[in-house]
């Protein structure tokens, strides 16, 4: 007999579900990732979904859906022992490109239904291969992607087994009302601050968006680069080092490219994603959302010299994080949970305040860490994530092994190809360029 | 607070900020995968630990190379 089971939502699981419902009205296709491990050999495809299944039989709650509970809180429901599959897609391609194509457009296929929020995909290129794994960000996140990979690898290699049934336990948060509403008028001030005279400079996103889908440019470093990177943040973004250094960069790259298509204003202002797991994050962390958000505005004028930049970026990143906003923010989205779903659109444009955002950025780098996948080697981890409607582009850093790569995510026609490709190449330039005082 | 004491407290503390690795005192902190986030729960534990007041203090990259270097420099604005 099948149990029905139930997991509540956090508050920031129910953001990224609001994100999904505004896509998925915007687009036709909801908020969509992809996790894709480059590997040096093609897989066993045949194994991988024999063992697929059974992983999969493990966590039934891959099958969930949401809903809402008589108290109004938002949960995720599941049956025990469901075994349903994953569908895995498998393809063969003449080029690199061919292989990297076929893998964006996986993202922006909607899912079949309400219970499926995973699939696999395998490519082969010759010698090589492609392995991805697509998700609804409302059962996973980037890192938690990656670690769901990690996991069935071990899993096919015979090192992973769960000596009882796996079973998702979450309170509904619906206590310590004070503390939330107190971290609440925390954010609400914050936003303000952000918000006070800020003329956020941004792309236009197109008025039709109906079936648009989003593109992606990608590149991974070579150890050597990746090393050089890493020494040049170290060097001039000092203690705090990559993120600021990748934000920084990100930041001068976009004004570079793009300063005469954005808004006219004065400032940037950049949601940025961070991890907010335990330090020992189990099973319990590995589905649905553990990150939160805080948000930087930088004025245009001192974007430039860089090294001043990045210094202001590193002090705004340490008040921002030390300062608690990000679990202010997760605290306080659990008291807006129980609002009913027609308003959360509203609810979403109230609390971000901003009229655009100029772009989305975060960096993943506790993700993806065995050096083989089913029986491959993985030579790079790269994420192709669909961005939220508002601001529609997006820069991602992920590493793996030493390597850094980097995802330029854009919606369709909010920018042209030679645009993308341009900001690829100046990026690309200030992080690997010695830029002197 | 001697400064071999403030290295315990460092490795104790860095220690738990990376989920239980061992620290000793001559090792690198960013090859131990200490990043932007685990520098910045240091920094606020460092200032509230040892009432210091850091991000201003004009520390670089050197200061914060290995735990013996980065408690001499907290020792150094102890006294």
């Amino acid at each position: 007999m099948r149990t029905k089971s139930l997991c509540y939502l956090s508050g920031i699981d129910w953001i990224c579900y609001t994100l999904d419902h505004l896509s998925k009205e915007a687009t036709g296709c909801g908020n969509i990732s992809q996790a894709i491990l480059c590997l040096d050999r093609p897989l066993d495809i045949d194994k991988i979904k024999k063992c697929l299944l059974s992983f999969i039989r493990l966590f039934p709650v891959v099958n969930g859906k949401c809903a809402r509970a008589l108290n109004l809180a938002p949960y995720w429901s599941y049956l025990e022992n469901a075994s349903e599959d994953i569908p895995v897609l498998s393809e063969t391609a003449t080029s690199d490109e061919e292989a990297v194509a076929f893998l964006h457009a996986c993202v922006n296929q909607p899912f079949a239904n309400e219970r499926e929020h995973l699939r696999f995909a395998h490519v082969i290129v010759g010698a090589h291969a492609y392995a991805s794994l697509i998700f609804d960000h409302r059962l996973l996140d980037a890192r938690g992607a990656q670690n769901f990979l990690q996991l069935f690898h071990q899993f096919y290699c015979g090192t992973f087994t769960l000596s009882e049934p796996f079973r998702l336990e979450r309170p509904s948060g619906l206590s310590l009302w004070k503390e939330k509403f107190q971290a609440g008028q925390r954010v609400n001030r914050r936003f303000l601050e952000l918000s006070h005279n800020a003329q956020v400079r941004y792309l236009p996103i197109p008025k039709e968006l109906k079936g648009r889908k989003f593109c992606f440019r990608t590149v991974t470093f070579n150890r050597v680069q990746s090393d050089s990177i890493t020494e040049l943040a170290y060097d001039m973004a000092g203690y705090l080092m990559m993120a600021p250094y990748f934000l920084a960069a990100s930041t001068l790259a976009f004004q570079d490219v793009f300063g005469k298509r954005l808004s006219k204003g004065d400032s940037f202002v950049i949601p940025v994603n961070t991890d907010i797991r335990s330090r020992n994050p189990g099973l319990q962390e590995l589905f649905f959302n553990h990150l939160s958000f805080f948000f930087m505005r930088f004025a245009s004028d001192d974007i430039k010299p860089l090294r001043g930049f990045i210094k202001q970026v590193s002090r705004l990143m340490y008040d921002a994080m030390s300062g608690g906003f990000a679990q202010d923010l997760a605290k306080a989205s659990l008291l807006f949970r129980v609002v009913p779903r027609v308003f959360l659109d509203t609810v979403h444009r109230s609390l971000m305040r901003f009229r655009g955002l100029s772009f989305s950025f975060s960096y993943v780098n506790k993700g993806y860490d065995a050096l083989e996948f089913c029986g491959a080697q993985v030579t790079a981890v790269i994420h192709t994530p669909r961005v939220a409607i508002d601001p529609g582009v997006g820069i991602f850093f992920t590493q793996f092994n030493g390597c850094i790569s980097l995802t330029f995510a854009f919606l369709e026609d909010i920018l042209s190809e030679e645009e993308a490709n341009l900001f690829m190449d100046r990026v690309q330039t200030v992080l690997l360029e010695k830029f002197k005082q | 607070m001697t400064k071999k004491e403030i290295e315990q407290i460092l490795i104790r503390e860095i220690g738990i900020i990376l989920g239980g690795v061992q620290v000793s005192e001559d090792v690198q902190l960013h090859e131990l995968g200490l990043d932007s986030m685990g520098f910045v729960e240091l920094l606020v534990f460092i200032e509230k630990k040892f009432d210091l007041k850091l991000v201003d203090a004009g520390l670089d990259r050197d200061h914060f190379r290995t735990v013996r270097v980065l408690a001499n420099s907290i020792s150094e604005k102890l006294c």
